[in-house]
Order: structure tokens, then sequence, then C-alpha cells
């Protein structure tokens, strides 16, 4: 039995089995993390280095100008500057409107509003596979085909998924912050906007990487609403990259002669995920550990 | 989940005892905050009715229609679904390339994020580390992953097949090749598997320590410790991340719609794809409305048989 076994070996066993884990740990990493530095490497690379065989990790010598060229080889300013309205209006628009939703469900007393709060959880378990096409048509019908809006103003009618995150997080704080402040005359917009909206800001930040990192990589929404060339987003310009630059429609199983442009394009528009993933990874963690286990 | 919170509990009932009517016996100071209270939560349920109660509604009467956009809708009834199961060889190609890729990629991910998430538990140092390490791939733009696994895979230069050819292996030609396009995708996929294993992890981590200890005082060995403790423990986790792994892989689009087209020769033709085909190519909103019926059912009963077999086999707390 191992309790009866003395210290020592048990110590000694132990630390073997940790260094055996830590090894098998530096094995796996590295297919997850290669693809990302061949990545940085082919888009450093000059074009005779790409088809080096065996391959080189580190490229000799280094051709910065790849960015420039890459970025100036399409519109990608302009797609940026796209892609800058379709993230940062809805962002802005999922985290207010699911707050305040958030907050008349879970702080606010109205007849029914458990049934409406049921009914809103029903929906985020719901496939939006089945309502796309009617929106669509919808959206056609008003004209806005060809516009921001279809990206943009669903976002003002909240998340469910969001308004549900931040409803935990609100009934976490005490009831006593609203009575108070309603003893004082407030009412319940002034409750929300003064005293919970700041207290909120760590939920409100989780939310707010949430929906920036959905908009920011979001594909099908520009490829069904934006097809005039001046409307495109990032990655809608990078999957059309290929086709503007060589003719070759659509599938990248062909080798362009400007992969290292390709690549370098690629890489910019993976920087900003990359850095706010770095720089809130906790957010990251903690959510997706909140949205997986509390659901 | 308690949809009452315990503070509503704490301050009573909304009505008065005795008042039945709805809006009834109630002060002016409770109406107002009542009206303050839905005017805040209107954006969500016009939303509802906007863009999920109508829509539905909409897509099942269209999915009874052809319908080419520029012409009127024409009922045809149950027409599109027959013609869907019967006629058409390209939406049944579509169903089984989705089944069969569910079936290769799903159990991947449950398997090999509880395997991961399991060598991240065991506290070694750096596992913050690699455990951004492992989750990274997952927070890049789809598309761009999409790009770079199309080079990592290129037959003759890729990464991929340079990596084989060390160990002895010549790489197929992946996307190109009607067999090994399919498979090329579940790979490529894999590297997202660290959404799963942070919510393997996370459970693993609400397992109490006690039950180990105990065990081992007991005399378990490590497989009866995972057989009787961990998995048990585990299994509403585990069948969480199932239910999302199929639902993802069902959705499958921008890999196929980036990388290969659905190609060659309908190798990947995913449901979705095709569904955007028949949408936005063909302009059949009629019968793609059908389409996006099906699968939604689908979906959606998956997940309700899964719930209800989950009963049997998930331990719960209360249970």
């Amino acid at each position: 039995m191992v309790a009866t076994q003395p210290r020592t070996t048990r110590k000694a066993r132990e630390t073997a089995a940790k260094a055996a884990i830590l090894l098998l740990l530096l094995i796996v990493c590295v297919p997850f993390f290669a693809p990302l530095f061949w990545l940085a490497s082919t888009a450093l690379k000059t074009p005779d280095q790409i088809y080096l065989f065996p391959p080189r990790w580190i490229p000799n010598p280094m051709r910065w100008q790849n960015f420039v060229e890459g970025w100036t080889a399409a519109p990608f300013t302009l797609f940026l500057r796209n892609t800058m309205i379709t993230t940062f209006i809805p962002m802005i628009g999922e985290v207010f409107v699911s707050a305040m939703v958030a907050y008349s469900f879970s702080r606010v007393r109205w007849p029914g509003r458990d049934k409406v709060f049921f009914l809103c959880l029903a929906t985020m378990l719901m496939p939006s596979v089945a309502t796309f096409i009617p929106i669509f048509l919808l959206f056609r019908t008003l004209g806005w085909i060809n516009t921001f809006l279809p990206l943009t103003v669903p976002a003002f009618f909240g998340v469910p998924f969001y308004i549900f995150m931040l409803r935990q997080f609100m009934l976490t704080m005490p009831r006593e912050l609203d009575e108070a402040a309603r003893v004082d005359g407030a009412n319940t917009f002034q409750i929300f906007g003064r005293i919970i909206l700041p207290l909120i800001r760590p939920a409100l930040a989780t939310v707010g990487i949430f929906s920036f990192m959905a908009h920011w990589n979001d594909f099908f929404g520009p490829v069904i609403y934006l097809q005039k060339k001046e409307l495109k987003t990032l990655t809608l310009g990078l999957s059309t990259f290929e086709s503007m630059m060589s003719g070759v429609g659509g599938s990248f199983g062909l080798l362009s002669s400007r992969l290292h442009l390709l690549m370098a394009v690629s890489l910019l528009i993976c920087l900003p995920c990359i850095l706010v993933f770095l720089l809130f990874q906790r957010y990251f963690v903690r959510d997706v550990l909140m949205s997986g286990l509390k659901g | 989940m308690a949809i009452e919170s315990k503070a509503d509990a704490r301050r009573g009932p909304i009505r008065r005892p005795g008042t039945s009517r709805l809006w009834g016996g109630i002060s002016k100071l409770q109406r107002r905050e009542a009206l303050e209270g839905i005017v805040m939560a209107l954006p969500w349920m016009i939303g509802f009715v906007i863009f999920t109660a109508g829509p539905m509604l909409a897509a099942i009467y269209l999915g009874l229609t052809k319908w080419d956009i520029i012409t009127p809708p024409r009922f045809v009834g149950l027409g599109n679904y027959v013609e869907l199961f019967t006629e058409d060889r390209l939406f049944l190609q579509s169903v089984r390339v989705t089944t069969l890729y569910t079936i290769m990629s799903v159990p991947i991910h449950v398997i090999f994020g509880f395997l991961l998430a399991s060598l991240l538990n065991a506290r070694v140092p750096g596992t913050n580390l690699f455990r951004s390490i492992f989750y990274l791939p997952s927070v890049l733009p789809l598309v761009a992953s999409a790009v770079l696994w199309s080079w990592l895979l290129n037959p003759e230069f890729g990464l991929v097949n340079y990596a084989l050819s060390r160990i002895g292996i010549k790489g197929p030609g992946w996307l190109t090749s009607e067999t090994w396009a399919l498979p090329a995708i579940v790979f490529m996929n894999v590297q997202f598997i660290g959404i799963t294993m942070v919510i393997m992890l996370a459970g693993l981590q609400r397992v109490p320590q006690e039950l180990y200890e105990a065990a081992e005082l007991d005399g378990a060995g490590r497989w009866s410790r995972l057989r009787y403790i961990t998995l048990p423990m585990m299994s509403s986790v585990i069948f969480f991340t199932i239910v999302i792994n199929i639902n993802n892989s069902f959705q499958t689009f921008t890999q196929a719609y980036v990388m290969t087209n659905g190609g060659p020769s309908n190798a990947t033709l995913f449901y979705m794809l095709y569904l955007y085909n028949n949408a936005f190519r063909f302009y059949k909103m009629g019968y793609a409305s059908a389409m996006a019926l099906l699968l939604f059912i689908v979906m959606v009963v998956i997940t309700l048989v899964q719930f209800r077999l989950s009963r049997r086999w998930v331990y719960t707390e209360e249970g």
C-alpha cells in the first residue's frame, strides 16, 4: 500500500511522475505552437526560402517588407477600418444592452420576469441555423445588404449568453445597494447607471473581450452581407486575398507565388487576437469555466 | 440553477397576499419599478420577436415553398423535403460528410481534451504557460487558421508532410485528395482542442481532493481512482463537452469554404456549406430553409436525447 511506504521512495516516485508529465506536456505542445511559429516564419521569408527542403525555421535574410507589401497588395487599411466598425459598434451595443437586460432580470422586480428570463435561457441553447435565412431576407427587404447595419444593429438587442453571464454576476452583489439608492429617490435607470455599472466593470470587461473576439473573427456574417469590395472586413479580405492576386478561385490547395505576403497579412490579422488573449487570459479561462459549468 | 434569486426571496412576493390580479395591490412605487424593469428588458424581448421567434416561424413557412427571391414564393407543401431525401444526391453527400466528420472529430476532442486536462491538472511547473499554448490557436480568426493550414497541408512543401517524411511516411495530398481532405480538416481542428480542455480542467479542479486521498488510503490504484472517482465526478462536464462539440461539428463552415470549397469531388461538402450554396449562390431560399430547419431539428433532438441519456449516466450532487 502506498500510504505505508517509506516517505522517501514515495516522494521520489512522485517527482519522477511529475517529470514524465512535464516531458509529455513539452512534446504535446509542439504541434500546438509550431503552426503559429511557421506562420511567422513564412511571413518573414523571401520567396525563394519558402520552397527550401528541408524547410528553414528561422528565415535568413528576414524580409520585413512582406508586411507592408502584403498589406498594400489589397486595400487592407480599408478592410481594417470596416472591421473596426463591425467590431466596436456591436461590442459596445452588446455589452451595455446585455448589462441593462441582465440588471432587469436579476435585480428589478416585475410580473412575469422569471418566465421571460427562462425564455431567454432557452434561446441560448437554440442553434441559430434555423433563423439566418429569414433574418437575411428581412435585412434585404430593408435594403440593408451591402451596409454594415446587419452586423451592427442586432447587437443592440442584447445577447442571451452575455445576459446570462452578467446576471449571474449581478446576483452576487448585495441587494442593499439598490434599496439604499431607491430610498434616496433614485429610479431604476439611475441605480443601474450610477451604482451597478461601475461595480460590474470586471464582468463587463469579460463580456467585452468575448464580444470583441467574436466580431473580429466573424466570417459568416460578412460573407452573407458584404459583397462589395470596399465593404469587406479583414477576415473576408483575407479569404479572397488569393483570388484577388492570382485569379485562383477560393482554393488554397494550390500554391500561390505570393505565399509570404499571404502569411504576413494572416499574421497581422491574428495579432490583435493574440495580444488580447495574452493580456486578458484570466478572463478567457474564467469565462469558459463559467459558461461551461454553470450553463 | 435557481431562476428566483435568493435576494428576491428575502424581499417577499411581488403581489400582496390575497390579490390575484397581476397589477392589483402593489404600491405605486413597486409599479414604477416594475414598469422601469420591463422597459429595461424590452430590447431583448423585441429582439426575441424580430430575430428569433419571427424568423423561426418564417423559416417553417419558407421551408414549404420554392422561392428564388425574384418571383413570389410558391407553396409546394413538403416538396422540398421529399426532393432533399429522394432526388438530391449532393444533400445526401453533405449529410454523409458532416456525419463522418462528427464521428471522427468529437471523440478526439473529448478524449484528448480530457487527457490534456489531466496532464495540466497534475500540478507540474509551468501549467499556466502550457494551458495558454494549448488555448492560443482557439482564439485566432478561423479564416487565418484555414489559410495557414492550407499551407501547412501542402503536399510538397507543407510542414505536415515534412514532419511525416522525417519518420519515414510519405504524406498524402491532403486537401487535394478525395480520401484525405476530410481527415485533413479533422486533423486541423484538433488544434482547437483548447476549448474542450479548459472546460475539462475546470471540472477536474472541482473534484474534491479528499475523495482521492480516501481512495488512496483504501488502496485504490490509478485506474480505479479514474474509474470510480474522476469519471463519475466529471460525467456532467464530459457530457457538456460532447454536446458543444457535436453542435460545433454540425455547423462547420469556414474551413470548408476557405480551404476546399467543398471539393475535391464534394469530399468536404459540409452541410452548412451546401446550405450556404443553396441560399446564397443558387438563391433557392425555400429549399435552403428546409435544410436549415432539418439541421435545427436534428440538433435540438440530439441535445434533448443527450440530456435524457445523461440522467442515466451523469452523476449530479443531488442525485
